[in-house]
């Protein structure tokens, strides 16, 4: 195999890709890429396992085949070649692979492509065209419920469920719960399929995908199988693998009939929280709140008896209501909303609370009441 | 030698697990075990390459052609994990269970099985062996995980119980010997009997025997003992020089001649020895000891063996050892009414 390229049309691919090698890898061939031409195209592949990467980049001129090199070294030397430089690889099948550009010579250690494990497109995958901001919107309005090395292993990701013309994604980690509707355009694919279809895209996959899907509304193609998930931009492929397990049915979850609804600014209500939280219990995090007609009481404190109390009027009428919360949870739903006010909707002390943006469902956020 | 070789004596487990693959019934949770040397991490690793196998051919075989296996026989495989203990360490470790727990809560890659290859399975921790009760009870669909160890005793009893037990018998002495003897090219068979006694007759060891530099130490290690034994070698120089060698292999030789000297003084000269070949020097030497004192010695050196897999200065040990053996034999020379 060989090729030419010019210095900017390779490094961006490849510094796009090199972001999964990790460091300290379980299998050496893992912290190669895999390069392979075809016709005036290269393809440059990087996977840790989990989830794995694939850009293009068009070549001035080449011969056809594959192989793997390491990837770091590889970069550096891209990186650090003047800008102009145009640059040869050239790898006969042996164990090295040489990169020529002007006057330097590189000579890299090469492992056989065929021994790189590639994860396959899947097959007879749903398949389904989306805007990049819409599906970076829901991740980003989701994706800070999910559990973090969570024993119950299903509740460490995202998941995404197609019912019909919705795409829903849905993170918990237990204590709350954060849901996010999205109509998908083009669903024709997704009806087909009457029951709805779960998966659970692993923490790292999400992670990766909100840093790589761009505020543009380009779309991106993404296809769901049985064991990964992938979504092809045009300048990149991502592949993530699933988890394998069922996630709980988070619909009992969600509150119903909750009768006392409150509407408030969320600006102020954050800046409250934000000063009362200091002087709460720094491993438990817990606020109390005292909802009475007109104002909403918060109160916090901690070992050391010290104490914070903060009043935000509140648009409400019911009865009086003491609840106790997490603060970080309910700072972290007030910060998704995104709009001037919010509405939480609560039944009694010991149910949950929904908080969503005002007369807006899309996102929904769920959190569980603390004792105090 | 490769790591691929089928090995005869492998054939009835091998054909019982197929069994069970054909009628759906393999076990997620497998014990290997049986005496050291007869290659149950082999067995292992020739049953996950044929689960993990694209296409398998005759016998449940793996073809060696497809994808799956061009990645198994690269080390690459991505459904495939083994756990053992990491470099210089002595004990898996309770991360290196976890991170399998990791890896088992994903899919797998292509969708067929996944194999975890654990071995030495006693090696485990305390906390690693809690940490993979759970997984080993209820695995994900798909996993197979082996156990592999030569010492089941020394497994919790809570994982032991768990698994499906398949033991590895020493193959019949003329078949290891059919074996063995052409793999040891410039021996003769007699050569080969030897060691596969010296190997108490597992084939592998035997081979390892012959490949190893110990087996030039074992006579000059013979007349230490004697030395030993007639009060005229320093215990703390020989213990130096063995240690040197080898620490581990010159207790397991130590072992292996008192046990035949205690052989030769109950059944007399004739009796079957695992060291043939120095028949007349342990008559002699057994004649410097008496019985009591030789069965306290053999039941100190197997308490050595075990600390020395733990956290212990191994020429402490070796020391204390030759010291209390040189002892006794002179406590022999003292009263010799006892």
């Amino acid at each position: 195999m060989k090729f030419t390229i010019s210095k900017e049309m390779l490094v961006k691919p490849l510094q796009m890709i090199c972001g999964i090698v990790e460091r300290r890898q379980t299998l050496p061939i893992l912290s190669n890429v895999h390069a392979s031409v075809s016709g005036n195209r290269l393809t440059l592949i990087a996977t840790d396992l989990e989830v794995q990467m694939s850009t293009h980049a068009e070549i001035l001129n080449g011969s056809d085949g594959s192989v793997t090199i390491p990837a770091r070294k590889f970069l550096d030397i891209c990186r650090a070649l003047p800008d102009e430089a145009t640059i040869v690889l050239s790898a006969d099948g042996g164990e090295k692979a040489t990169i020529r550009s002007a006057r330097s010579r590189f000579t890299l250690s090469t492992l056989p492509a065929e021994d790189f494990p590639c994860m396959e497109a899947p097959r007879d995958a749903i398949r389904f065209g989306i805007a990049q901001d819409t599906l970076k919107y829901a991740i980003e309005h989701t994706q800070f419920a999910m559990a973090q090395q969570d024993v119950r292993y299903y509740l460490n990701g995202l998941l995404m469920e197609m019912a019909g013309s919705v795409l829903r994604f849905v993170a918990t980690d237990g204590h709350r719960l954060a849901l996010c509707d999205l109509v998908v355009p083009e669903a024709e694919e997704l009806e087909k399929f009457n029951e709805n279809q779960q998966i659970i895209i692993p923490r790292k996959g999400v992670l990766e995908l909100s840093r790589l899907l761009e505020e543009s509304d380009a779309p991106v193609q993404v296809a769901v199988g049985n064991n990964f998930i992938q979504l092809k931009t045009d300048q990149i492929e991502f592949v993530s693998k699933l988890i394998d397990g069922r996630f709980p049915d988070y619909q009992n979850v969600v509150p119903v009939n909750s009768d006392k609804r409150i509407v408030c600014e969320r600006d102020l209500l954050r800046q409250a929280l934000a000063r009362v939280s200091i002087l709460s219990n720094e491993k438990f995090r817990g606020v109390r709140l005292e909802f009475s007609p007109g104002l909403l009481h918060v109160h916090a404190h901690n070992p050391e008896q010290e104490e914070a109390e903060e009043e935000v009027s509140i648009d409400y009428d019911g009865p009086n209501l003491e609840m106790g919360f997490n603060v970080n949870y309910v700072q972290d739903a007030l910060a998704a909303c995104e709009t001037a006010q919010v509405q939480l909707m609560l039944s009694d002390p010991n149910s949950c609370c929904l908080i969503h943006a005002l007369d807006d469902e899309q996102c929904r956020y769920i959190i569980m009441p603390m004792r105090l | 030698m490769s790591e691929t070789d089928i090995l005869p004596w492998h054939e009835d487990n091998w054909r019982l697990l197929m069994d069970c693959l054909d009628a759906g019934r393999l076990a997620h949770a497998l014990m290997l075990t049986g005496p050291q040397g007869l290659g149950k991490g082999r067995f292992a690793r020739r049953l996950s390459q044929a689960l993990l196998c694209h296409k398998c051919g005759a016998g449940g075989e793996a073809c060696g052609q497809c994808q799956g296996c061009r990645l198994f026989q690269a080390g690459n495989h991505p459904d495939f994990l083994t756990l053992e203990p990491l470099d210089n360490k002595k004990v898996i470790g309770v991360d290196q269970v976890r991170e399998m727990t990791d890896f088992l809560s994903l899919k797998s890659q292509y969708g067929h099985y996944r194999c975890i290859r654990i071995m030495p399975a006693e090696r485990m921790n305390e906390n690693a062996a809690n940490s993979l009760l759970k997984t080993l009870e209820e695995p994900p669909a798909g996993t197979v995980l082996m156990l592999v160890t030569d010492r089941p005793a020394r497994v919790t009893a809570t994982l032991r119980s768990r698994c499906q037990k398949i033991t590895f018998g020493l193959p019949r002495r003329a078949s290891a010997l059919d074996w063995l003897a052409p793999r040891l090219p410039g021996r003769g068979r007699e050569e080969a009997e030897t060691l596969l006694a010296l190997a108490n007759g597992a084939p592998l060891a035997a081979l390892a025997l012959a490949g190893g530099e110990i087996l030039d130490h074992r006579r000059p290690m013979l007349e230490d003992v004697a030395l030993l034994f007639s009060r005229q070698g320093d215990p703390i120089a020989i213990a130096e020089k063995w240690l040197k060698l080898d620490a581990k292999a010159s207790l397991y030789w130590l072992y292996s001649w008192l046990v035949d000297m205690s052989r030769l003084k109950m059944a007399g000269p004739a009796s079957h020895l695992a060291n043939p070949d120095f028949r007349e020097d342990l008559l002699r030497i057994s004649e410097l000891i008496d019985t009591a004192d030789l069965l306290l010695n053999i039941s100190r050196i197997e308490k050595a063996i075990l600390q020395l897999e733990g956290q212990v200065n191994p020429q402490l040990l070796l020391e204390d050892l030759l010291i209390a053996c040189e002892v006794g034999s002179q406590n022999n020379e003292m009263n010799p009414a006892t």
